[in-house]
């Protein structure tokens, strides 16, 4: 993994708007009527290759592939997996159920309706390599064209996946864990192999909070999360800690967020988690505060962090000058080069939800790019990264 | 009701005005027409007793009417003009060009207005047919009766209510100019003038009351809808003109007695055109008003408290910078909102700081951002990030002083 050792660098979380007709062979996919599957091989080729060839236009580091071929971040993994069918559980925030109007307004309601959700209803191996495969070639080749600083994948960690497709098969949560662990453990391996930085997705570690046991005690909850973090670092035992990161995150949804469970409550177990990086929500305004819990926590040796400095829910364009602040903020509590700016969540967690319009989306990205070059300016040439009032007479 | 002073030892709270109306309200807003009716009236008072305790249990310190009795924060004027009506028309300058950033990503419309009830100036520059203001007459004022009501009712919603203050607000002379279809007057200049000099009565009375006025001035920071294709300096130039009609309608009242309010437009779309505040800041502190009401959470404005280390506030002036977001649900963190406030303390002075919303929750009756209950918690969110900043900033200013 990339270090901002000259200057700030910038990735974003992984997941980024399909083109239409891949989004709608996605939403097909997912709905059990699968389009042609060359064509939709080659859909998703010409998709990744722009979609990292924009990437880089607009000014990003460390590139991945949007996520082009997957449903979304967390349930691909049914199509990989073995063990799954059936119909388990879905899960809704609470802080929405909360405000039950503002649900009508996302279209919540339908959002059940048009996922189907399967439960885990026999043992999970890592069953088909193929799709892993396709994405390794597609994002190589698409690399090689578009030759960025450094490239990631992500992956679904165990803990998520087990927060969205309901155990009805292992004896325990923790035998389901493991079991994940294990059957996961190719996936990073093979994405570690390819030379790519692995990244682990992980909104179990902080959503998991208000959405899989609001009922829990924190300590209770904490208990839960040693769990996840140990089923972590066995998948990821043969990986060395420097090549990868994870994603933490609360839930890519424009609601309340009143339940959310503070960072400082959380640290020091994300802290355990192997992955040297960490990526976190740190620009919308549940979140953007919590730059100060680091004033009073040090990083551990070896730690990156990748705050969040552009809101995945809003169709705003950050300022760059604001954009250079976040990143000033946190790079003058842990240093400069312990920080890699980032992006809140992703774009497109899911394909067939994009919030933002997909060209906004890479103004937003451009800013985050010019606020990166304004705060690196900063800190390592002393040029300020605010531009200055000069008032005409 | 005593001015602001804003003590050192707490951080005052207040909004930009507009708050939800009630779906009854809200309904006969938009059916317009006579309004004089008994139990309308009666209803209207209620609403508006409604919107100030929910505004005090919320813990706003600076409360209005929540705009209840008025269909827009502009278009409520053609019911207190003579020589000014409504129209269904193409015409007029947000109509022919709308907000540059949205001319930008188009596509952008159906993701900034969806599942919003669009209505009123909101609407405009989006539709090709909207509701304009049209002048067909020499314009005198002849709202004194419903502004009157309008007094009256918040003065009774106030009655044994635990405030500090309270506030009015209406619009400045030139966007309801930008807003008119012109027929009457020959020029652009004499339009102005003659709105300046009708809405003084307005500016008047709310002070007189013993209301703070509050002036709403989107056009001094909204380029991007007003003057996109002007250069910086003669837009400043038109701003200047406009403050300088602005001011004669203040005149005789006491500065510390109004505020006026700045706005990038109200709409969740890229903003990427905003003017930097930088650049006509020096402008807004020729207004003879105290207060400056300024979006300052925003993703686009959230960055220029910086503007205020070296543009310093006027002696007299304070800044009441909006710590809340209106057109995201999220209810921010009273850690967030604190934050934002000493960021402004830190430059201003605690003193000069009241914690404000970037714009208001219902600019036009028929449109909301954010549910009206989530509303309500971000200004509790609000409320509770001034006491946490207040009681930071007082205990290092202490501490401060104390030192040898």
């Amino acid at each position: 993994m990339k270090h901002s050792t000259q200057r700030i660098l910038c990735t974003h979380t992984g997941s980024l708007p399909r083109p239409a007709d891949l989004r709608d062979a996605l939403v097909r996919i997912d709905q059990g009527d699968p389009p042609d599957a060359e064509t939709f091989a080659v859909q998703v080729q010409a998709a990744v290759a722009d979609v990292v060839a924009r990437q880089v236009a607009a000014g990003l580091d460390i590139v991945n592939d949007g996520e082009m071929s997957k449903v979304s971040y967390s349930t691909y993994v049914t199509e990989r997996l073995s063990g799954f069918g059936g119909a388990g559980r879905s899960v809704a925030p609470p802080d929405i159920q909360d405000f039950p109007e503002w649900a009508l307004g996302l279209g919540m309601g339908d959002v059940s309706d048009t996922i189907a959700v399967p439960a885990c209803v026999d043992d999970v191996t890592y069953a088909n390599r193929a799709p892993l495969d396709t994405d390794l070639a597609h994002l190589r080749a698409a690399v090689r064209t578009s030759a960025p600083h450094d490239v990631f994948m992500s992956a679904a960690s165990p803990g998520v996946v087990s927060l969205f497709l309901e155990n009805q098969h292992y004896a325990s949560h923790d035998d389901y864990l493991h079991a994940l662990a294990a059957a996961m453990k190719v996936e990073y391996d093979a994405i570690h192999q390819a030379g790519f930085v692995l990244q682990i997705d992980c909104p179990d570690l902080a959503m998991g909070r208000h959405i899989q046991v609001p009922g829990a005690s924190l300590e209770e909850w904490r208990r839960t999360l040693l769990l996840h973090v140990d089923a972590l670092n066995e998948a990821t035992c043969d990986i060395p800690p420097a090549d990868m990161r994870i994603h933490l995150c609360w839930g890519n949804y424009e609601g309340p967020h009143h339940l959310d469970v503070p960072l400082g409550d959380i640290l020091d177990i994300v802290f355990r988690a192997r992955p040297a990086g960490i990526a976190f929500e740190a620009a919308n305004p549940r979140h953007e505060h919590e730059w100060q819990v680091f004033e009073d926590v040090a990083l551990p040796d070896g730690k990156v962090l990748i705050p969040g400095v552009i809101d995945t829910t809003t169709s705003y364009v950050e300022h760059p000058e604001l954009v250079a602040q976040r990143i000033l903020r946190f790079a003058r509590v842990v240093g400069r080069e312990r920080v890699i700016a980032g992006t809140d969540c992703g774009f497109a967690s899911a394909a067939a939800m994009a919030p933002i319009d997909p060209k906004i989306t890479f103004a937003k990205l451009r800013a985050m790019a010019d606020g990166a070059e304004r705060a690196s300016g900063e800190l390592w040439d002393g040029r300020p990264a605010h531009t200055p009032v000069t008032l005409p007479r | 009701m005593s001015a602001i002073q804003p003590s050192s030892s707490r951080v005052l709270t207040t909004h930009a005005g507009s708050l939800p109306r009630p779906a009854d309200v809200r309904a006969v807003l938009m059916r317009g027409g006579d309004r004089s009716d008994d139990a309308i009236r009666q209803r209207m008072r209620e609403a508006v007793a409604e919107a100030v305790g929910r505004q005090v249990d919320s813990g706003i310190d600076v409360v209005s009417d929540g705009e209840t009795g008025k269909v827009g924060f502009i278009l409520y004027v053609a019911d207190r003009l003579a020589g000014v009506s409504l129209e269904r028309t193409v015409d007029g300058v947000y109509s022919r060009h709308g907000p540059a950033d949205l001319r930008d990503y188009p596509e952008a419309l159906g993701f900034a207005f969806a599942g919003t009830a669009i209505s009123g100036e909101q609407e405009a520059g989006i539709r090709e047919e909207t509701t304009m203001l049209v002048n067909d007459g020499p314009i005198t004022y002849t709202g004194a009766a419903q502004l009157a009501e309008g007094l009256d009712s918040l003065r009774a919603a106030l009655e044994g209510r635990d405030v500090e203050d309270a506030f009015l607000p209406a619009i400045s002379p030139s966007i309801a100019a930008m807003q008119m279809v012109r027929r009457h007057y020959e020029s652009h200049a004499e339009l102005l003038e003659a709105l300046g000099e009708a809405l003084a009565h307005e500016y008047r009375a709310v002070v007189d009351a013993g209301f703070i006025l509050q002036v709403d001035t989107p056009d001094i920071t909204g380029k991007h809808v007003l003057g996109f294709d002007m250069s910086l300096q003669a837009y400043r130039e038109q701003v200047a003109v406009q403050i300088d009609v602005l001011n004669r309608a203040l005149r005789g009242i006491d500065p510390s007695r109004v505020r006026i309010h700045l706005c990038w437009g109200n709409y969740p779309g890229p903003h990427h055109h905003d003017l930097p505040l930088r650049d006509v800041i020096d402008l807004a502190y020729r207004v003879n008003a105290a207060g400056i009401s300024v979006e300052a959470a925003n993703p686009r404005h959230e960055h220029e408290w910086t503007v205020f280390e070296e543009a310093p506030l006027p002696e007299g002036k304070y800044v009441i910078p909006g710590v809340i977001d209106v057109c995201s649900p999220y209810i921010e963190h009273p850690e967030v909102v604190a934050q934002r406030i000493e960021r402004y303390a830190r430059v201003v002075g605690v003193e000069n700081v009241v914690a404000g919303t970037d714009c208001g929750f219902g600019s036009t009756a028929g449109r909301t951002n954010v549910p009206e209950r989530i509303v309500w918690a971000k200004l509790s969110s609000l409320a509770e990030g001034a006491k946490r900043a207040a009681s930071r900033l007082v205990r290092s200013s202490r501490s401060g002083k104390a030192a040898p």
